[in-house]
């Protein structure tokens, strides 16, 4: 009897030993996939961040009269020769709706659309969920003057591509830009 | 519980564990990586339009400054400078370096030309109180004359004009007749006229200051070259200025004080005293003035006794405006 009772005993211990050590690596596997998607996250918004202040800071360049085509806060259309041609280029930037970005699992992640003349660059997501673009004169006030702008302040809303728990991982990226062209 | 399960679970653990914790760190070294990334490429950005800055700056009290400059250290990293092109057409390429990331600033430029102050004759006398007192063989021109004395091609000028029909009588009035007589140009003898001033003086005087190439204090100059006919300068002389002896020079030449010229003085170009309240210009001997002399200030008192010759001379000017640099630079474009 009681080396049925010993072996009883050793199996629920093993049992709950090979629980623990499963609940573990689930944990770990999850902790993981959150880690790696946050930094997903933070690399996608350094990306944006990185080709919008590119291209803004080129407002204008090169470009003899006002740049601004159209400047509201969800487009931006302006002049500048964004590749040292010596021609003049339209960059356009607004973000699609979310049908764009529908095979990602995000159902609010879409797409920043850059336009260079009639040359549409639409990548992948990145999980941008959202953009502002807002203008401002020279002493931070909001204008919607072409000829009155000299800041131009782009907000970019980033969620991960993927759900964490349920839910989406979020950060928030701003970033103003004085382009010297104007 | 056999040992030897206890210690493979032990190590099942402490694996599981050393893989997380190994991936934590991995991507929180990643993340960072991320983050100093972007640091250094924008210090990079701010390093390179630092540097374009700078030698802009140093481009202004420079004005024959071209080439390359490598190496120039600032903000944690350095910058390479490269120059070329003529005033008209300048290009200033900024490079900076900040650890790994690199970036470059370029930038087209032109040179502004200095703005002279308006020619209306060979002597303008801008005041709201005239004290003459002028004797000798004062000899002043309107008529176009080069620096060699021979005719020059443009239309005479008035000798004298001042600022106001009343002082332009008073000017008159107060002459004597053998100086009168000397007084050509414009209208034949005494060529003396009156136009309403509307320039803002000091800001024509802050400008020119700004382009100065040449700063002296006060003091008596009586040799030394304030510019060359084909290197003319834009001088600046603060206070109390005696110019004497062989003492020339070619350009602009500002005085913020009282301006007293002597022996052979010759100069080639614009003299523009200038002062806010009193002025007292007293000129002897035998120099003389080949452009245009101005004198502005609330009270100008002109006294003059030798042989001194103020003559109208659009070679003179042309020299001055074709070789002047300004210290202004127009910035056409500027990618970052």
């Amino acid at each position: 009897m009681n080396v049925v009772l010993d072996l009883v005993g050793s199996v629920i211990i093993a049992g709950l030993l090979l629980l623990m050590m499963f609940n573990a690596n689930t944990y770990q596997s999850n902790t993981r996939f959150a880690s790696d998607s946050e930094l997903q996250m933070q690399q996608n918004a350094k990306t944006l961040a990185d080709i919008v202040s590119y291209d803004l800071r080129k407002i204008g360049y090169e470009c003899k009269t006002n740049p601004f085509l159209v400047a509201d806060s969800e487009r931006v259309s302006y002049y500048a020769d964004i590749n040292r041609d010596g021609i003049q280029d339209v960059v356009t930037y607004y973000i699609s709706d979310t049908t764009r970005a529908s095979s990602t699992p995000n159902p609010e992640d879409r797409v920043l659309i850059r336009i260079v003349n009639n040359d549409t660059i639409a990548g992948p997501s990145l999980g941008l969920t959202k953009v502002r673009f807002s203008y401002y004169n020279d002493v931070g006030t909001p204008t919607s003057d072409f000829n009155e702008i000299r800041f131009v302040k782009a907000e970019l809303w980033i969620e991960s591509v993927e759900s964490v728990d349920n839910e989406y991982l979020f950060t928030y990226w701003e970033l103003t830009i004085s382009p010297r062209n104007i | 519980m056999s040992g030897k399960t206890m210690i493979i679970l032990a190590l099942g653990f402490s694996i599981i564990t050393s893989f997380l914790i190994l991936k934590l760190n991995a991507n929180s070294k990643e993340g960072l990586k991320t983050t100093v990334d972007h640091f250094e490429s924008i210090q990079s950005r701010l390093i390179a339009n630092s540097g374009a800055e700078t030698y802009l700056e140093k481009m202004r009290r420079n004005k024959s400054l071209k080439g390359i400059f490598n190496n120039n250290v600032i903000m944690g990293g350095y910058y390479d400078i490269d120059i070329s092109g003529p005033d008209s057409l300048l290009t200033i390429t900024s490079t900076g370096y900040f650890d790994n990331a690199v970036h470059q600033s370029i930038i087209r430029a032109s040179r502004e030309p200095v703005e002279l102050p308006p020619t209306l004759g060979a002597l303008y006398i801008v005041s709201d109180v005239l004290g003459l007192q002028l004797n000798g063989n004062l000899d002043i021109g309107g008529t176009d004359k080069n620096t060699d004395g021979t005719l020059g091609p443009e239309p005479a000028l008035p000798g004298v004009v001042l600022d106001d029909p009343s002082d332009s009588a008073y000017f008159i009035n107060n002459i004597k007749s053998k100086i009168a007589n000397d007084i050509e140009g414009f209208g034949g003898s005494p060529s003396v006229y009156s136009t309403p001033d509307t320039t803002d003086w000091e800001a024509v005087v802050m400008n020119t200051i700004f382009a100065a190439d040449i700063t002296v204090p006060s003091g008596t100059y009586s040799s030394g070259t304030f510019g060359t006919p084909t290197d003319p300068k834009i001088t600046f002389m603060n206070g109390e200025i005696h110019l004497s002896g062989t003492c020339q020079g070619d350009g602009i030449m500002i005085i913020n004080g009282n301006l007293t010229m002597s022996g052979d003085f010759t100069y080639r170009g614009i003299i523009l005293v200038y002062d806010k309240s009193t002025i007292d210009c007293q000129i002897t001997g035998n120099g003389g003035v080949y452009g245009t002399t101005i004198l502005v200030g609330s009270n100008v008192d002109l006294h003059a006794t030798g042989n001194a010759g103020f003559y109208y001379s659009s070679q003179a000017l042309k020299n001055a405006q074709l070789n002047l640099k300004s210290s202004r630079f127009d910035i056409a474009s500027w990618w970052e």
